[in-house]
């Protein structure tokens, strides 16, 4: 019944509930977007892997290991070169591969908003 | 002095200093000589029905225009300052200039725009990128069903359909969505999914369980049967070699479809929980109202500006979700906006708004009081309403509607005759009758307010050649619902009733068409095609004092109009895109209709107004 709950608490904060409003926190990050590479990354971060990472409940339903990336390359042995090979390569049957998506500049960007996220 | 007393008294200097310092925004639409210009392609050739906008720096308002059929554009009065101008269209490039407005000054700037080697497939809506997949076979015809029956609900197509992924990643991405997908425990959680049961009321074989073991419901279904089919598909057009899009481009707005000034307001993106906003028209500032220790308390929410590749503004950043929008919105008496982010309504006096949930609430738009009313023994899903009389308030919820009355609290459930067929939203038509959209089994219910008897009303079954055996086998197996949609839904989704006519309008949100039934006679009368919209996904519809009725189309980035006598549409353009703007309201003045567009994909609401008279064709 939990998860049924916290999945609809996303539906139910987009189409029903106005007093279920204020979960703006959901896009709060841990450094603001300034220069335009990390405004574009921001953006492609935004409509691409918001969608999962992200700290809302309907994601811990999905039962894998998704992070909001905040801090990500505070954490230790993170390297830029493992970032690019995650989101090209994915996880299989966790994380879609993003190496037909996404341009080499594309992913510049991305990494550049992930860097001050 | 404290930190946060200081920040608060920075704040509010700041929320002071926006009027002063930005441009005021104009309330009529009217032509004017402050800025003008001429658009015109490669060849010099004038372009009709390009947006050209104009955004002054710092401001949360930007204002667009249109070109007539001679490439001019000519903006409503503004006032002095400097202001980013823009011209787009689609398959062109996006020119910029600076302009600056000076007092009795006429600025010109006139734009040559140059085409695209291809089409960029960003700038197109959901709708005409939908249209422009590859129809050729039955097959890509019926996927395309699919797709937009079980994905754009919760996934504009056009802001998937920008990646592009091998069948490995498309299987991981259908797994994850199996364990969150609804599998319907509600009626008291949520959006009214009924526990493990079809549309209808049979229940599914209890050894039936969704990807956690839960009981499962019509979404996991129809998910689980349309993915062997839908993963080629997916891979056929948004694959690591993409389908080439077909090449011919909707036409740019012609004629009427021109003659408009819509002017967007950024909303605020901190809002406190449960809060009212209303948005001062002149300057774009909003105030947001809330309960504190059960008292309503307001504040100034200063401008903050967005990302700029994230507010739909530029078209080719294409489709983007989760921008702080808001769903639904109402308007008061005098036409002020309000944005409250779920579902709304107006009573007929204009001066209190409704929104629902586990109990009924309202805002007092004279005294901006919020009020908690009685709690309800079902919770509400999309609609509210007032009667003509304001005695009684009225929600739609999982299994039919709710009554309260507004004076003593006490509360009335109605049920519909078919059980789980998910009523969605609801209206009050002028005989103070209760109309319900029940979106999983394309009826209308309406409830006597007189006898409390509720009937029934059939639209016609919606049929297409390319709909299978197996699709009617899983239909009549499974059911359909609201997020996820067997194929032949027409999908009556928001409703809208003519308060001062006959008729009740429902857009079809699988089939883009407003239904239309007669109130007197509590029949159905006639579907009518809205012009390109078979991707478009039509949603609220809104009688104006005209009886012109208007809505919005969620994927497809525009503002319809019918004129229910004629049966004429006409499809006004927004000017950003992946609005996913779904409710609208009205405000009738006597120089005719201004509608307002909330856009739930991009944070913003729209202030449309018509340079022609609106209640003629």
């Amino acid at each position: 019944m939990g998860r049924h709950i916290a999945g609809l608490a996303v539906l139910a904060s987009v189409f029903m509930l106005p007093l279920s409003l204020g979960a703006q926190s959901r896009y709060a990050t841990a450094g603001k977007a300034q220069t335009d590479a990390e405004l574009r990354g921001e953006t492609f971060f935004n409509k691409t892997c918001f969608l999962c990472h992200n700290p809302t409940g309907q994601t811990k339903e999905v039962g894998v290991a998704v992070t909001d990336l905040v801090g990500l390359f505070k954490r230790p042995g993170v390297t830029e070169e493992y970032v690019r090979m995650r989101i090209q390569e994915g996880i299989p049957r966790r994380m879609p591969a993003y190496k037909y998506t996404f341009k080499p500049e594309q992913l510049d960007r991305i990494i550049a908003y992930l860097r001050i996220r | 002095m404290s930190r946060s007393r200081a920040l608060f008294l920075a704040l509010a200097l700041v929320a002071l200093a926006l009027p002063a310092t930005l441009p005021a925004i104009s309330t009529s639409p009217a032509p004017s000589k402050e800025l003008t210009g001429t658009v015109r392609d490669a060849a010099g050739k004038p372009m009709e029905g390009v947006a050209v906008s104009a955004e002054a720096e710092g401001s949360p308002v930007r204002i667009s225009v249109w070109t007539n059929q001679d490439g001019l554009y000519a903006f409503p009065a503004i006032d002095a300052g400097r202001y980013e101008v823009s011209a787009q269209a689609v398959g062109f490039d996006r020119p910029v200039a600076q302009a600056t407005i000076a007092p009795g000054q006429a600025a010109r700037q006139d734009f040559t725009l140059k085409p695209l080697p291809e089409i960029l497939p960003q700038q197109l809506s959901t709708a005409e990128w939908l249209d422009r997949l590859p129809d050729e076979t039955s097959q890509d015809r019926r996927m395309k069903m699919v797709v937009l029956n079980n994905c754009s609900n919760c996934h504009l197509p056009a802001n998937w359909l920008e990646k592009r992924f091998d069948a490995e990643s498309w299987e991981t991405m259908f797994d994850n969505m199996l364990k969150i997908a609804p599998d319907g425990s509600v009626p008291d959680d949520g959006a009214g999914d009924p526990v493990g049961r079809r549309a209808g009321g049979s229940p599914f074989p209890e050894d039936l369980k969704d990807a956690l073991g839960g009981p499962t419901g019509i979404h996991t279904e129809l998910m689980r049967f349309y993915r062997k089919d839908l993963i080629p598909y997916l891979v056929k057009v948004a694959g690591p070699t993409p389908a080439p899009l077909k090449p011919q481009a909707w036409p740019r707005p012609k004629g009427l479809e021109t003659q408009i000034v819509v002017t967007e307001y950024t909303l605020p993106t901190e809002r406190p929980q449960g809060s009212v906003g209303v948005v001062d028209q002149r300057t774009g500032k909003s105030t947001l109202y809330f309960l504190r220790d059960g008292k309503t308390v307001s504040q100034e929410a200063p401008y903050t500006p967005r990302n700029t590749y994230r507010t739909g503004a530029d078209w080719s950043w294409g489709t983007r979700e989760n921008e702080s929008g808001t769903h639904d919105m109402a308007l008061d008496f005098e036409g002020t906006p309000y944005f409250i982010g779920g579902s709304v309504s107006m009573n007929p006096a204009r001066d209190r708004i409704w929104f629902g949930g586990r109990q009924f609430t309202s805002f007092d738009v004279r005294t901006k009081t919020i009020r908690v009313h009685s709690r309800v023994p079902t919770v509400m899903s999309h609609g509210t309403g007032e009667d003509s009389t304001g005695t009684w308030a009225w929600g739609s919820t999982g299994l039919g509607a709710v009554r309260m009355n507004i004076r003593t609290g006490e509360v009335t459930e109605f049920k519909t005759p078919t059980a789980d067929s998910r009523p969605y939203d609801m209206d009050v038509d002028r005989f103070d009758n209760v109309w319900l959209s029940q979106i999983a089994i394309d009826k209308m219910a309406v409830v006597d307010n007189k006898t409390g008897d509720v009937t029934e009303i059939a639209m016609p079954k919606f049929e297409s050649p390319d709909i299978r055996p197996e699709d009617i086998e899983i239909y009549n197996k499974v059911g359909s619902w609201d997020h996820n949609s067997a194929l032949g839904q027409h999908g009556p989704r928001r409703l809208g009733a003519d308060r001062t006519g006959d008729y009740v309008y429902a857009g079809t949100y699988w089939t883009g068409k407003i239904a239309q039934f007669d109130a007197r006679t509590k029949t159905f009368v006639k579907l009518h095609d809205v012009p390109n919209g078979r991707w478009g996904q039509p949603y609220k519809p809104f009688p104006d004092r005209s009886h012109m009725v208007w809505f919005g189309m969620s994927a497809d980035d525009k503002l319809g109009k019918l004129n229910p006598t004629t049966g004429q549409m006409t499809m006004y353009p927004l000017p950003s895109r992946g609005t996913n703007s779904r409710h609208l309201a009205v405000h009738d003045t006597p120089e005719g209709p201004v509608v307002w567009v909330p856009y739930t994909g991009v944070g913003k609401i729209a202030r449309v107004q018509f340079r022609h008279d609106t209640s003629r064709n």
